[in-house]
């Protein structure tokens, strides 16, 4: 049965993109078929972290208004056979996607695919709500700060409420809590949240923890996925959260400061 | 019971019974529309949905005689805009009486209607008096189990509200009767939303913004979170007072 996930965050500039570009590369590249969705009508930034802008003809609302097959929209992932992404429109504002345009683009998807990721737009208002609508299961992506954290739990809300699985009083859509820019060094300095806090705060399980890293950025220019970076802390803890999304168990890392070259040597 | 058969046209059309509905009564101090306008604008902004078309008696006993008499049909408009339906007055003297009767209001005299509990102990009665009618208040508890996040409001009408997951910074639990939370409450919790004085709030961690009861309430500044944090507290009403203590 194909599975629908949302990554949302409620905040903007907390990760979504980044993540949803990274978390669909890993689903794929464990062998899963991926497509990937960008919600975000009117900003389009999936398809350049992607790394696929230049190739994009048609777009989520071309297909909703029928102007495009679904085939004809989704472009294939230059790394891996089996992802396909949706691009948003550029032109077109958050309106222009429709309840049921989405659910006959999501079911058709179901068809083929096994994972279906939608990385949402920011705010809890109708852009928001249409990407975590049709989810089983969300990334709930958090920074360490008062704010995002705020913002998260507002989402949580909405999920809870304002989903397709709420609505019809079905099992409740999946959470999990993916703390995302985390610098242990800061956290420790009391200069931002603690996963600890973040988790103690939302109470959801935490499927992973992401550093921040000048990593993304230099995936984001060169136009491929941060996971593509391989032997990097960014691309291991995505690796590591993808491995407990699918059923895997592993220890947490990336949570406290790695010892500096001279507590190495000579112990701390 | 008379064997007589029913025909269509003995069958009765009604019948007429005596009631305690449980009512709500709204104690009159000052006559000043705008000033009545105001506030209960003011007490109904917390809580927009409060009330849904439920009727209220309008007690005048704590009108001083020197007053003029009420604008009764202004004062049914304001209620009915904040979905209070007025239905008549108590305690009123002669005057103020014969004008609601001309605006089409009923009349409830003294004894009728009891008074709000209060959290102080009843004076002892002489003699056990037999039981009265079971009153019609819903004290069915509303049970949440999931956590009421940022945002969210959940209103237990009638009744008692008990939640069994954490209430975020930002959230809102009201009840008409008393609150219990066992998790943490970093929201705001407003116990007898509806003016029972006698409702309590029981919180096992308490984080909160705001604690309330019967419009009573207590911001938490600094000071009292700092000496209660994370404590298991609850919260009551002593002479209008709010008053929250850590419980063992
Ligand atoms: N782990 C990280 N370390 C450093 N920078 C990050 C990380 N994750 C995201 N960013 C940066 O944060 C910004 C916002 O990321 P993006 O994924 O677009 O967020 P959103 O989709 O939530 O708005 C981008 O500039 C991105 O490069
Ligand atoms: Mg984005």
């Amino acid at each position: 049965m194909a599975k629908v996930i949302v990554v949302t965050s409620g905040k903007g500039g907390v990760g979504k993109t980044t993540t949803s570009a990274s978390f669909a590369t890993g689903l794929a590249l464990q062998g899963h078929k991926v497509a990937v969705l960008d919600f975000d009508v009117g900003l389009r930034n999936l398809d350049l972290i992607m790394g696929c802008e230049r190739r994009v003809v048609y777009d989520f609302v071309n297909v909703i208004n029928q102007e495009a097959t679904l085939k004809q929209a989704l472009i294939k992932d230059k790394h891996c056979d089996n992802l396909y992404i949706l691009p948003a429109s550029q032109t077109r504002d958050k309106d222009a996607l429709t309840v049921e345009g989405v659910e006959r683009v999501i079911d058709e998807l179901k068809e083929s695919f096994d994972y279906i990721v939608c990385d949402s737009p920011a705010g809890i208002e109708k852009g928001a709500i249409m990407a975590l609508y049709f989810a089983d299961e969300a990334l709930v992506v958090t920074n360490p700060e008062v704010s995002s954290v705020r913002d998260s739990d507002r989402i949580l809300g909405m999920l809870s409420a304002k989903s397709r699985r709420a609505e019809k009083g079905e099992s409740p859509v999946k959470e999990h809590l993916l703390v995302t820019r985390y610098s242990p060094k800061r956290a420790k300095n009391g200069e931002m949240l603690s996963v600890a806090d973040v988790q103690e705060i939302l109470n959801v399980p935490l499927l992973g923890v992401i550093p921040e890293s000048e990593v993304v950025l230099q995936a984001s220019n060169a136009g491929a996925p941060a996971i593509h970076q391989n032997g990097s802390d960014v691309s291991e803890a995505y690796g590591d959260a993808i491995a407990r999304f699918l059923g895997e168990e592993r220890p947490m890392r990336f949570t406290t400061e790695k010892p500096g070259l001279l507590q190495r040597l000579f112990g701390g | 019971m008379s064997k007589i058969a029913a025909t269509a046209s003995d069958t009765p059309a009604f019948d007429l019974k005596g009631s305690t509905f449980p009512m709500l009564i709204l104690y009159l101090y000052s006559t000043d529309l705008s000033a009545i306008e105001q506030q209960v604008q003011a007490r109904m902004l917390s809580a927009p949905d409060l009330f849904s078309y439920d009727p209220v008696v309008l007690d005048m006993s704590k009108l001083g005689n020197q007053q003029e008499t009420p604008d009764y049909a202004a004062i049914r408009t304001i209620l009915h805009s904040h979905k209070l339906v007025l239905v008549g007055v108590a305690n009123a003297g002669e005057e103020h009486a014969e004008a609601a009767q001309k605006v089409g209001l009923g009349l409830f005299n003294g004894g009728v209607l009891t008074k709000p509990r209060v959290a102080e102990p009843a004076p002892v009665e002489e003699a056990p008096q037999p039981p009265a009618e079971p009153v019609a208040i819903s004290r069915v508890a509303r049970i949440i189990t999931s956590p009421v996040r940022t945002g969210q409001q959940i209103y237990a009408k009638g009744g008692d509200l008990i939640v069994l997951a954490p209430v975020s910074a930002g959230a809102e639990v009201l009840a008409d009767g008393n609150i219990h939370v066992y998790a943490s409450l970093r929201g705001r919790a407003l116990a007898g939303a509806r003016g029972d004085e006698s409702a309590r709030i029981f919180i096992r961690s308490m984080e909160a913004e705001l604690i309330s009861i019967a419009g009573s309430y207590k911001a938490i500044n600094e000071e009292l979170s700092r000496e209660m944090h994370g404590k298991a507290v609850q919260a009551y009403l002593v002479d209008e007072q709010l008053r929250i203590e850590v419980m063992a």
